[in-house]
C-alpha cells in the first residue's frame, strides 16, 4: 500500500496555478469596478446580482502592514511573518510571508513583493499543503 | 416604545475553573442578579443567552441557554441562544432591551455563560479563531490586530510605549475589581518586556482566555419599583451594526463609529456627553484606536488622551474601570454582560474603589466580534446607558 504524501490545496478558488504563470483569482463588479479577493459571488457594493467576473489579480503588490507572530497554528512553526498585501486593483489581502527573517525590522510598510504558490505547511498525515505566499522583490 | 432599566447585575469572577461547568457559572451570575433586588423570580419571563464556543470547547452542543437556565432552575419561559462571537453579550442584552421596550413583556434576563478551558489550549485556539478561511494558513487573530496597530503607528505616531500606558492603566483598574481575571498592577517596563505575541503586542498587552457569567435582568421603567433597591439605570439604546464591504459615501466607515454614531443620534447625544465607557481591548492598544473612533478624541489623536490621563479612574473621560478585556478578561459571550454590569455599579455608585470620579451621569459600552474578511470585524455593538 503507498503511504506517498500527496500535495493538496489549502482551499479552492483562491489560485490558478498551472501552464504558465500562478495568479490569485480576484473578481471585480461590471457594474462599479469594485474588486475583491477572494473571489464573489454578489457586489457588496452594488447588492445586484449577476454583475461580478473572475479576474487574475496582479502578481505584484506592497506590504501595507505585517508583524511577526509568535503563537503558532497547527502547522505552523513560530516565529513567522504575515501581512496585509496592497494590491494595485484596490484588495488589502492576508498573507504568509516567506524569503524574509522572521524578526522586527526584517521588512518595511511599502515593500514591494511578488506572490509565490508553494507548500506552506504539512497537515497531520504529512501532506503538503499548498497556498499562497508573498516574498520581498530582490 | 417604553422605556427600559436595569434592575439587577450579576457576574462571576473572570478566570480558569477547570472543575466548574457552564450550569454552575450561570447559577452564580443569575442569582447574583436576582439577589441585587427583591425581584420573585418566578417574575422573569424571557431570557437571551449568549454563547461561543460551547459546541468546538466544552461539548456544550445545542441549546444551551435552556440547558443553562434549567440548572438555575427556570423552565418554560421562552429562551433565545445568541451566538455572536465576543459580542454576543450585548447582543442579549439589546434582544432583551427589545422586548421589553416593545411591551412584549415587562422582565428579561440577558445571560452570557463561556467556558474557554477545557484542558486543551489548542482545541480553544483553533475555535477562536471563528472558522476564518485564514486560519489554514497561519492566521491568528492577535496577529491581526497587530497588523492594524503597527499601521497606525505609522499614521498617527502613537509608540510603543503610548500601547503599555493603556495596559499600564487597565492593569491597575484590574487590580481594583475583585472579578477580574488579572488583579496585578503593572508598569510600563513590564508591559513592555513581556513574552512577544505578535510585534509591537506583548503578552501584557493581551487578554487572557477565560472561564466567566455574567448576568442583567431588564424591565419595564414603570414596573421596576416594584422590586428594585438600587438606583435604576437606564437602556437608553442598544446598536448592533455588521462588518460592511460597502464603501459608504465614498468612505470606509469603521464599524465601531457606524455603530456608535447610530446610537448617539437615536439617544439624542454626542461622543461630548459620554462620561464613561466600557470599550473591547481584547488588546489594549486597540483603545487608543476605539478612543478615535467612538469621537472621544479627533483622528490620530489616541494617544494624546492616555498622555494626558485622562481616561483613568480620576479623568474626566474614564475608560475600563473594570479592567478592561486586558485585564478583567474576555470569556467570550459574557463580555458584553461584564461591561454593562460595571457601567451599572458606576452610575449607581456603587463601584467602591474603581468608582470614577466625574459622577458619571451617561455611559457607553462598545463591544465587538469575529471576521467577515480578515481585516473587518463582523460586529460591533454601542450601548448607552443613563442614570
Amino acid at each position: 500500500m503507498s503511504d506517498e504524501k500527496k500535495q493538496i490545496l489549502v482551499r479552492e478558488g483562491w489560485f490558478y496555478a498551472g501552464e504558465g504563470e500562478s495568479y490569485l483569482i480576484g473578481s471585480r463588479c461590471g457594474s462599479c469596478g469594485y474588486v475583491s479577493f477572494p473571489k464573489r459571488l454578489i457586489c457588496p457594493a452594488c447588492l445586484r446580482e449577476n454583475t461580478m467576473e473572475e479576474i487574475p489579480l496582479s502578481r505584484k503588490g506592497q506590504i501595507y502592514s505585517y508583524t511577526v507572530q509568535h503563537i503558532a497554528l497547527p502547522g505552523f512553526q513560530a516565529p513567522y511573518v504575515v501581512a496585509r498585501v496592497e494590491l494595485p486593483e484596490g484588495p488589502k489581502i492576508y498573507s504568509l510571508i516567506t524569503g524574509c527573517k522572521p524578526v522586527e525590522g526584517a521588512l518595511e510598510i511599502g515593500d514591494e513583493v511578488e506572490l509565490v504558490i508553494g507548500k506552506i505547511k504539512e497537515d497531520e498525515k504529512g501532506n503538503e499543503v499548498i497556498g499562497y505566499l508573498f516574498r520581498p522583490v530582490a | 416604545m417604553r422605556p427600559v432599566v436595569i434592575v439587577g447585575v450579576g457576574v462571576t469572577k473572570c478566570g480558569k475553573f477547570l472543575d466548574v461547568s457552564l450550569g454552575d457559572l450561570a447559577v452564580e451570575a443569575v442569582w447574583g442578579a436576582i439577589k441585587d433586588t427583591d425581584i420573585d423570580p418566578k417574575a422573569i419571563q424571557l431570557a437571551y443567552v449568549a454563547n461561543t464556543m460551547a459546541f468546538p470547547v466544552t461539548g456544550g452542543g445545542g441549546t444551551l441557554g435552556e440547558k443553562v437556565l434549567a440548572h438555575c432552575g427556570f423552565g418554560g419561559m421562552p429562551v433565545v441562544n445568541v451566538e455572536n462571537s465576543c459580542c454576543g453579550g450585548t447582543t442579549a442584552l439589546r434582544g432583551a432591551f427589545l422586548e421589553v421596550a416593545s411591551g412584549n413583556c415587562d422582565i428579561a434576563l440577558a445571560l452570557g455563560v463561556e467556558k474557554m478551558y477545557s484542558g486543551d489550549t489548542s482545541k480553544t485556539l483553533t475555535a477562536m479563531q471563528g472558522g476564518n478561511p485564514y486560519s489554514g494558513m497561519g492566521f491568528q487573530f492577535s496577529g491581526n490586530y497587530a497588523i492594524g496597530l503597527r499601521r497606525y503607528m505609522r499614521e498617527s505616531g502613537a509608540t510603543r510605549e503610548h500601547f503599555a500606558k493603556v495596559a499600564v492603566k487597565n492593569s491597575y483598574n484590574g487590580s481594583l475589581n475583585p472579578y477580574a481575571q488579572h488583579q496585578r498592577s503593572l508598569t510600563i517596563e513590564q508591559v513592555l518586556s513581556s513574552r512577544p505575541i505578535a510585534d509591537p503586542l506583548t503578552l501584557y498587552m493581551c487578554c487572557s482566555m477565560g472561564d466567566g457569567a455574567a448576568a442583567v435582568i431588564v424591565c419595564a421603567k414603570d414596573v421596576a419599583k416594584r422590586f428594585a433597591r438600587k438606583p435604576l439605570v437606564e437602556v437608553a439604546y442598544c446598536a448592533l451594526r455588521s462588518g460592511s464591504y460597502r464603501k459608504i459615501h465614498g468612505l470606509d466607515v469603521p464599524l465601531p463609529t457606524l455603530a456608535a454614531n447610530e446610537a448617539y443620534e437615536k439617544a439624542g447625544i454626542g461622543p461630548e456627553d459620554i462620561d464613561i465607557a466600557e470599550v473591547h481591548d481584547a488588546m489594549a492598544p486597540q483603545e487608543l484606536i476605539l478612543y478615535e473612533q467612538l469621537g472621544f478624541c479627533k483622528s490620530g489623536e489616541g494617544a494624546r488622551l492616555i498622555d494626558d490621563g485622562r481616561t483613568k479612574i480620576n479623568g474626566d473621560i474614564p475608560v475600563n474601570t473594570s479592567g478592561g478585556l486586558s485585564s478583567r478578561g474576555d470569556p467570550t459571550g459574557a463580555t458584553g454582560l461584564y461591561q454593562t454590569a460595571e457601567l451599572v455599579w458606576q452610575l449607581r455608585g456603587e463601584a467602591g474603589p474603581r468608582q470614577a470620579e466625574n459622577n458619571p451621569k451617561v455611559g457607553l459600552i462598545q463591544n465587538q466580534g469575529g471576521y467577515t474578511e480578515f481585516d473587518r470585524t463582523s460586529v460591533n455593538s454601542v450601548v448607552i446607558l443613563k442614570n
